[in-house]
């Protein structure tokens, strides 16, 4: 169950900010706010900053993992319950990432289907996504990695729709602040976990990372820009919107684009959707790159198998069942099940570990 | 002539079994089989009462120079045998031998041979090789305002002195191979010792080496043969006329070739910004030349993405286009039978068709065919309504800024990757194109040149050499070559002294 990542394929340390980044922006940017005005309103951004401060605390939970035992989650999965149950786990996690990928790929096509193509089935859309994901994966890591970083570097101008949209502000929509109790807050927290969720793909790459303890803090980096990213959209949100709009509308950030107005275009939120496209492209590829991966590394086959089975599950799902409905229990599956599962199971692995290791020693 | 080639091959594998059971006959049947060809010249002379033969291939050599050099020689000597002949004749590479391979291969090099009548299996060999080809000339290809005017030919050894003179360093090595089992091409891999990465030099070396092939007949051809991706639209070798890219490339710590016989010389590895860097940037000001490097840029942007955006915004997104803007669209539009794919297509393939046809036609019916093409069929497809206005003035641009490339090769990949963006962008507007691009983006950064990444320095991101990619920086900030090359002395000038930073605080 060990293993060992050539030198060259392995990345540079700062790359974990911009795959962390990457992974974590998504499709949640683009809906959240809604489900957390609806909860915590005014104080929504208290449950960002929450949210951001577990988020750390559980990237330094997965380092700390693997500070004791070096490799995958795989590896310590062996390692902390042995073979069988070990591999359970594994098999979750697997389970998880292809969860994930499928849940961030219906989702942006659902956007697509509202706001660009009504008529275009989504098995279409689908297909074209997996064999552009298949063409990232068959690079390796290096390319997906390159995939996650330039797909950062060329959409940050972007941030510009939500500077354009604060000409419309009314500051005082901020207001009141600690308006909500600690339940409230709580239950926003939970309400982002969609946006925040990503970082634990670090699960899976952590040993394509080249001196891999110094990319910590890039991981750290990685997520702040996450939360602070979110926490200033959140705002924007609140100022544009007023509350109650807020809550009727199911895709804020995108509508907050259809205000801007420049001299050759109109209509700016085509750009920004198809833009997204760029964002959203390598989170698929990571989920599902993480996914056969694991499926790989579980039952010792070559990794296009896992792939194209899953390619194939995917696209299947595209065909019989899409629709808002199986979105939606997708989203299920992720929010409560999946973010609790993270949150219980990684926490709880360090633990074990740690015991496991100070007897061995003992 | 087929089958005189045929039966020679024949004869010479007959030579090759009776090897070493009669090996001095070899040479009189090598003689004899090379008399079968009717520019093979066996002139039988006489002197002093021995007889000798000069054999020769008439269409190789220099006759002046057999003329002044060895016949008018022989006469004077007091005896006649080739030891003596070697030494009175005022021509260093001569040879005296009765192996059968090198006296073929010299023959076949522009060596005339001389044999006496007492011995007909001993050759003096004396190289009178016949220098023609043209003369070094102005660039034609990567033509240059302020930048020397001189270009590689098709001799391999002029090449060299280009570069030499240039680099006049004991520590540039030229390695020299021979590829191609017909063509014999001589391929001379230049490096600068101390500087150069040595993993890059065996690489290159290896790679020729490993070709087989019968023929190789132009340096982009060699290239295509030692590319890490065969099926990419992009150069990976940068093929070049101009020595002083070859001088400057060598002094960053590439490998340079330069293929006999070809007046394109190859750099490796390359990066893909390095194709649009013209030799110009760094002979002016750093401001001028980064302006006109993002220029080139933009404009190879604007040549892929120019009609694919026309084609999906009219197909899918009208709404984009402001309404003032988008009445002059419709009027321009409103007559065209057409969907805006089948009109962008027609346009793209008259301009590819213009362009293909001017490049094959001599220059001055091909200024003709510009007009006729360019102005007469553009004018006439808008008024017979199958194209609009606006289309044909994005086509005419986009065709002229792929043409800012200043390596060829690569305004063929610019020319090309248009298609796959407006198929996209016909099939789903400008997510199409979105797509298209992140296939685009995933291709640059899979592909390698030597085994280094295509895309350094965006990624594998590498701030210090961004000093020389989309701008190019002051020179004097350059003080060390490219890190992807993993140069062994990366240094390219001292740290600057004290006393020359100057004080200025407003002039004291």
């Amino acid at each position: 169950m060990n293993l060992l990542i050539n030198e060259k394929y392995k990345v540079q340390p700062f790359y974990v900010f911009f795959l962390v980044h990457s992974m974590q922006t998504g499709i949640g940017v683009l809906s959240f706010q809604r489900m957390l005005a609806k909860s915590t309103g005014t104080d929504g951004w208290i449950s960002i900053l929450l949210a951001g401060l577990i988020v750390h605390f559980m990237i330094w939970v997965i380092y700390k993992i693997f500070s004791i035992v070096p490799g995958d989650i795989i590896t310590v999965n062996y390692h902390a319950f042995g073979k069988l149950i070990g591999s359970f786990f594994s098999l979750l996690f697997v389970l998880y990432f292809l969860i994930l990928g499928l849940t961030v790929m219906i989702s942006y096509i659902e956007i697509i289907h509202v706001w660009m193509f009504e008529e275009i089935p989504a098995w279409s859309f689908s297909l074209v996504f997996l064999i552009l994901i298949y063409y990232i994966n068959t690079g390796g890591f290096r390319t997906i990695t390159g995939i996650a970083f330039l797909s950062v570097l060329v959409t940050y101008w972007l941030i510009f729709v939500f500077f354009y949209a604060m000409k419309y502000s009314e500051f005082t929509n901020l207001l009141p602040i600690f308006d909500h109790s600690i339940l409230d807050i709580w239950e926003g927290t939970r309400n982002v976990s969609l946006t925040m969720i990503g970082f634990e793909l670090l699960l899976i790459f952590h040993p394509f990372i080249k001196d891999a303890k110094a990319s910590q803090k890039y991981a750290h980096g990685g997520a702040l820009t996450t939360t602070l990213f979110t926490l200033f959209i959140y705002v924007v949100s609140l100022i544009f919107y007023s509350e109650k709009q807020l809550v009727m509308t199911i895709w804020p950030t995108l509508s907050m684009t259809s205000i801007v107005e420049l001299a050759f275009i109109q209509r700016f939120e085509y750009i920004f959707v198809t833009w997204w496209a760029i964002i959203i492209i390598p989170n698929m590829t990571i989920s599902l790159w993480a996914a056969s991966r694991g499926a790989k590394r579980l039952f010792n086959i070559q990794q296009k198998y896992p792939l194209w089975g899953m390619s194939l599950i995917i696209l299947m799902v595209n065909i019989f069942f899409f629709d808002i409905d199986s979105l939606n229990i997708l989203k299920r599956i992720i929010d409560p099940y999946g973010v609790f599962f993270l949150g219980a199971y990684l926490p709880l692995l360090l633990i074990i570990i740690h015991i496991k290791k100070k007897r061995n020693r003992l | 002539m087929f089958n005189r080639r045929n039966s020679r091959k024949s004869s010479s594998q007959q030579m090759d079994m009776d090897d070493g059971i009669n090996k001095n006959s070899e040479i009189r049947e090598l003689f004899n089989s090379l008399s079968s060809s009717y520019d093979f010249i066996n002139h039988q002379g006489c002197y002093n009462g021995v007889g000798y033969w000069v054999s020769y291939y008439r269409s190789l050599i220099d006759a002046q120079e057999l003329h002044r050099s060895v016949l008018s020689v022989i006469p004077t000597l007091e005896q006649i045998n080739l030891e003596q002949m070697k030494d009175s004749i005022p021509i260093e590479d001569t040879l005296i031998t009765s192996t059968r391979i090198v006296v073929e291969k010299r023959i076949m090099r522009g060596h005339i041979a001389i044999r006496l009548d007492a011995n007909l299996d001993e050759c003096l060999l004396i190289n009178v090789v016949a220098q023609q080809g043209r003369q070094v000339d102005k660039p034609e290809l990567e033509f240059g305002i302020i930048s020397p005017q001189e270009a590689f030919v098709e001799d391999i050894d002029i090449n060299l002195n280009l570069v030499r003179k240039r680099l006049p360093l004991p520590e540039l090595q030229v390695t020299e191979l021979t590829v191609g089992s017909l063509s014999k091409t001589k391929v001379a891999v230049l490096s600068i010792d101390g500087i150069v990465d040595k993993a890059n030099v065996d690489t290159v070396i290896q790679r020729v080496n490993d070709i087989d092939f019968d023929e190789i007949l132009d340096g982009s051809h060699l290239a295509q043969m030692l590319y890490d991706d065969n099926s990419t639209l992009f150069p990976l070798f940068l093929n070049t006329e101009r020595p002083d890219r070859i001088a400057s490339a060598l002094a960053e710590g590439k490998v340079a070739m330069i293929i006999d016989r070809s007046s394109s010389a190859l750099i490796a590895p390359t990066i893909l910004l390095e194709y649009f860097i013209t030799m110009e940037d760094y002979n002016m000001p750093w401001i001028p030349a980064s302006a006109f490097r993002l220029l080139r840029i933009f404009a190879v942007i604007f040549s892929i993405f120019a009609t694919p955006l026309y084609v999906a915004v009219l197909t899918y997104h009208y709404e984009l286009i402001p309404k003032d803007l988008l009445e002059t669209i419709v009027t321009s539009r409103n007559l065209i039978p057409f969907q805006p794919l089948i009109e962008a297509l027609f346009l793209e393939i008259s301009i590819e068709l213009l362009r293909e046809a001017a490049s094959r036609l001599p220059t001055k019916v091909g200024q003709t065919l510009g007009i006729v093409g360019g102005i007469v069929i553009g004018q006439a497809a808008v008024v017979a309504g199958l194209t609009s206005n606006i289309l044909l003035i994005i086509v005419a641009l986009s065709a002229l800024a792929s043409f800012v490339t200043p390596i060829y090769k690569m305004g063929n990949a610019i020319r090309l990757l248009r298609f796959p963006f407006l198929i996209g962008a016909q099939i789903w507007g400008l997510l199409g194109i979105t797509i298209s691009a992140v296939f685009l983006m995933t291709h640059l950064i899979k592909l390698t040149s030597m085994g280094h990444p295509y895309l350094e320095p965006i990624y594998p991101f590498h701030l210090k050499d961004w000093k020389d990619s989309f701008i190019r920086i002051p020179m004097n900030f350059f003080k060390s070559r490219p890190i992807n090359l993993r140069t062994e002395n990366t240094k390219r000038q001292s740290t600057p002294k004290k006393n020359a930073i100057k004080k200025n605080d407003f002039n004291e």
